[in-house]
């Protein structure tokens, strides 16, 4: 099945506490991690936690504690299950630098599992799976470990 | 970026918002519901001094991700440090809110943002700013907001009783703010900031604003809808004026409750009994809060009770040198604190002294509080953007003649056994059914009281009829006698009365009187070498040393005793230290200083018993030779979030950047326009 939620670029070059968080903004990060996780389940990669819960906001929204709290937890559940490693934690600061993290590492995901995506295609018989069917020893996914 | 720092990046700005809300007081007690269509509410729309909670709001272009705004957390209870929520109602929606009063509200004054009017019975007012006065004459108001756009929502701030007499760009004619420091290196003082408005009203009120109290509260802040400077709380001083349809209001700031005599004496010692627990900076905070608050200036809080406590020391340890303050202002004593406190000597128990900055910032106008981070660049100011840029350089200090006064006091130890000292003051005779009164006076860090029989020999507890109601008050105050009752507490920290205050022989005892307050209520500590006798010490607040007051201490034997007082006895001596600098300058010579540490003992938590020794930091006249001699003034657009004592970047027209301390800032908001001329000393002081 096809993923059917909609990836769109992340923007992580804000430069100063002087840029505006909009609620197109959070339905971007909201959407990307529901495109991460449902990703995750097409390639097979096991994922702990649910898909993020809200992924549409309006200009009504106040984003609360719970309602972050649940972003990070997704965005953990996702970086764990695809192998990235952040630089650091994104926490609860409404800060730019913050908001840049977040973005940052749904772009490494984002990164990684296209590269899982591509991988296969070069190296697989067809109608491989990724995580179904043993891989060429040596070809460059099956040298990084992940799935042996 | 905030809606301040947007503004003042234009050429031209637009008019900025003067809110300033004359306090007069009300009995009207306000209750408010139906928050009809709010997105969240707290209810909290009668703290007109309690910041809003800025939240990561979605609404309109979204929110700054500078870190000023948190997340919405509903368990976040409403007060002055988190902030409030008030009512906020849904984008592009109207919000209702009733507010009720016990009594007839004349009118109502209400602050609200991102409202475009608002109607009460059936009448709809236009809001133009972020302030508008309703006239009621009723105890209830059902109010209904418009947002002004469909991406906006109603943020109502406060809905108050006509109480508050509101001036804003409507009604303001004339508004100058003048927040001042004094960054000078030598005898600084402490100044007021003033307010001085002129206010447009054609009604006559001159037999109104005559009835206008001093030291009634005015506040005053500036900037634009959603983005106003922090509250400056004032006093009205002097008349509050109307004529010619203008009336005038001249207000300062809390520091001229500072004016008054210090209630007590101020003692330092070099080496004495210390307990270390708490931060340094905690207790030299709680030292200058100690001073403000015991002066009398409003909201201000202290983290521990202090009393002032004699130094001990050790039996054969070398006597304190102590320094003791009286007869000064308050005003005066905080003045010379904030000039020399900006290094923290505060003794350690048995360990040498710890060396670190200490700096003042202001809290509200005028208010000093104490930290021990170095104040960094909060402002930037381009010189291309001031005018009339006036730079005076003074003289190098190149030397400080300091006078010191130590006091060499003459402490009985009352650890030892037997006391090595004894200094003894007087004696009264004191007769059944009578008390004792005995007035002295002078410098001392504690008295001692003994009280024995007439042939010198200890007084038991028998000899009292009731003990709990001793009496141990100032002068004049004889009515809380009973007030003691309870109120004693053991020095191991368990709980107490007055039975057992003096003659459980193996505990020492203090007593500690919450109907006495902060005022000066010391025992010296119970010491088993004198099982039968007692003794305690105390001072009263008000100026005068006092007594044991008469009809107190009632004896129940027919016998007549002496009281013996014992005191300590204190010798001044003047000594001149000398600071210099490795450069040419002139000498100049510095306030009579403190040398020491300024000690506090003895706090009583919920029963129990804590230890606090308070720390002074010594006298710091070598910050005082690096302190720049270079001072500057020059006119600005003015911001109105700036204080004195915070500092800036100077961007000087050759491209260099300074560091600056703003030393005074005064800001007229005239004809929708706002000008602040400002002067500043290089460097951070």
């Amino acid at each position: 099945m096809a993923n059917t939620r909609t990836w769109a670029e992340p923007v992580t070059d804000r430069s100063s506490g002087s840029e505006l968080m909009t609620y197109e903004d959070m339905n971007r990060i909201t959407e990307n991690l529901a495109w991460l996780y449902v990703e995750c389940g097409e390639q097979g990669i096991p994922i702990t936690g649910s898909i993020i819960s809200k992924t549409v906001w309006t200009h009504n929204d106040i984003i609360t504690v719970s309602q972050w709290a649940e972003i990070l937890t997704c965005l953990r559940n996702v970086y764990t299950a695809v192998g990235f490693t952040p630089q650091t934690a994104p926490d609860n600061q409404m800060l730019y630098t913050n908001i840049n993290n977040v973005e940052t590492i749904e772009y490494g995901c984002y990164d990684i599992l296209a590269a899982y995506e591509r991988i296969p295609n070069m190296n697989h018989y067809i109608g491989d799976k990724l995580g179904t069917n043993y891989l060429y020893a040596g070809d460059p996914f099956n040298a990084g470990g992940r799935y042996d | 970026m905030s809606a301040i720092d947007i503004q003042n990046s234009r050429q031209i700005r637009d008019p900025m918002d003067v809110l300033i809300t004359l306090s007069l007081g009300t009995d009207i007690a306000m209750t408010y519901s139906g928050y009809s269509s709010a997105k969240i509410a707290d209810g909290v729309l009668n703290q007109s001094s309690w910041p809003m909670r800025g939240l990561a709001d979605l609404q309109g272009n979204g929110f700054p991700l500078d870190g000023s705004r948190v997340l919405y957390n509903p368990n976040t209870s409403p007060s002055q440090t988190n902030g409030k929520l008030g009512v906020r109602g849904n984008v592009g929606q109207p919000v209702s809110v009733t507010a009720t009063g016990n009594d007839t509200i004349a009118s109502l004054a209400i602050s609200v943002t991102g409202a475009a009017s608002v109607t009460l019975n059936g009448e709809t007012t236009e809001i133009t700013g972020s302030h508008v006065t309703l006239q009621l004459l009723n105890t209830t108001a059902a109010l209904t907001f418009q947002p002004s756009s469909e991406d906006r929502r109603v943020e109502i701030i406060t809905v108050l009783p006509e109480a508050d007499f509101v001036i804003n760009n409507d009604n303001l004619i004339k508004a100058t703010v003048s927040l001042r420091s004094d960054l000078s290196i030598i005898n600084p003082t402490l100044p007021e900031s003033e307010l001085t408005v002129e206010v447009y009203q054609d009604l006559d009120v001159s037999e109104a604003v005559g009835s206008i109290p001093e030291d009634t509260p005015i506040t005053y802040q500036a900037g634009y809808p959603g983005d106003m400077s922090p509250v400056r709380r004032f006093y009205v001083s002097g008349q509050v004026t109307w004529k010619d349809n203008v009336l005038s209001i001249q207000a300062v700031d809390a520091v001229h409750f500072l004016d008054k005599e210090l209630a007590f004496s101020l003692g330092v010692g070099t080496t004495g009994y210390y307990d270390t627990s708490a931060p340094s900076v905690a207790r030299a905070q709680n030292i200058v809060n100690y001073l403000v608050k015991d002066a009398g200036v409003p909201g201000v809080t202290i983290k521990r009770t202090l009393y002032f406590y004699a130094a001990f020391y050790n039996d054969g340890g070398i006597p304190p040198n102590s320094v003791i303050e009286k007869g000064k202002s308050y005003r005066d004593i905080i003045a010379k604190i904030m000039n020399l406190f900006h290094i923290d000597n505060i003794p350690t128990k048995y360990t040498a002294n710890r060396e670190t900055d200490l700096w003042i910032t202001y809290v509200d106008a005028g208010i000093p509080q104490v930290t021990n981070r170095k104040p960094q660049s909060k402002w930037t100011i381009q010189e291309e953007d001031a005018a009339s840029v006036n730079l005076t350089a003074e003289r190098q200090i190149q030397k400080i003649n300091a006078t010191v006064t130590r006091y060499q006091r003459a402490v009985p130890n009352p650890y030892a056994t037997p006391m090595k000292t004894e200094f003894q003051i007087g004696t009264v005779d004191w007769v059944k059914g009578e008390g004792a009164f005995v007035a002295f006076d002078d410098y001392s860090a504690r008295y001692l009281f003994g009280l024995s029989k007439s042939d010198g020999a200890p007084l038991p507890q028998s000899y009292f009829e009731d003990l709990v109601s001793m009496p141990i008050l100032p002068a004049g105050q004889t009515g809380r006698i009973d007030g003691l009752a309870g109120n004693v507490m053991p020095q191991d920290g368990s709980s107490g009365n007055g039975s057992n205050m003096f003659f459980d022989n193996d505990t020492p005892q203090r007593l500690y009187d919450s109907n006495l307050g902060l005022e000066y209520t010391q025992i010296i500590p119970w010491n088993s070498a004198y099982a039968d006798d007692w003794r305690f010490a105390w001072k009263s607040q008000s100026a005068a040393w006092a007594g044991l007051v008469a009809a107190g201490l009632i004896g129940k034997d027919d016998q007549s005793f002496t009281l013996k007082i014992i005191g300590d006895k204190v010798l001044p001596s003047k000594e001149e230290v000398t600071y210099s600098a490795n450069r040419e300058g002139v000498t100049v010579d510095a306030p009579d200083a403190w040398f020491g540490s300024l000690l506090f003992a003895t706090e009583y938590q919920s029963g129990v018993k804590q230890e606090v020794v308070e720390g002074m930091p010594r006298a710091g006249y070598e910050s005082l030779l690096k302190r720049s001699n270079v001072t500057c003034s020059f006119t600005w657009k003015g911001d109105p979030r700036i204080q004195p004592r915070d500092v800036f970047t100077f961007h000087r027209l050759d491209g260099t950047d300074e560091e600056w301390t703003f030393e005074n800032i005064t800001i007229t908001h005239e004809g929708g326009g706002t000008l602040a001329e400002v002067t500043a000393r290089k460097g951070i002081v």
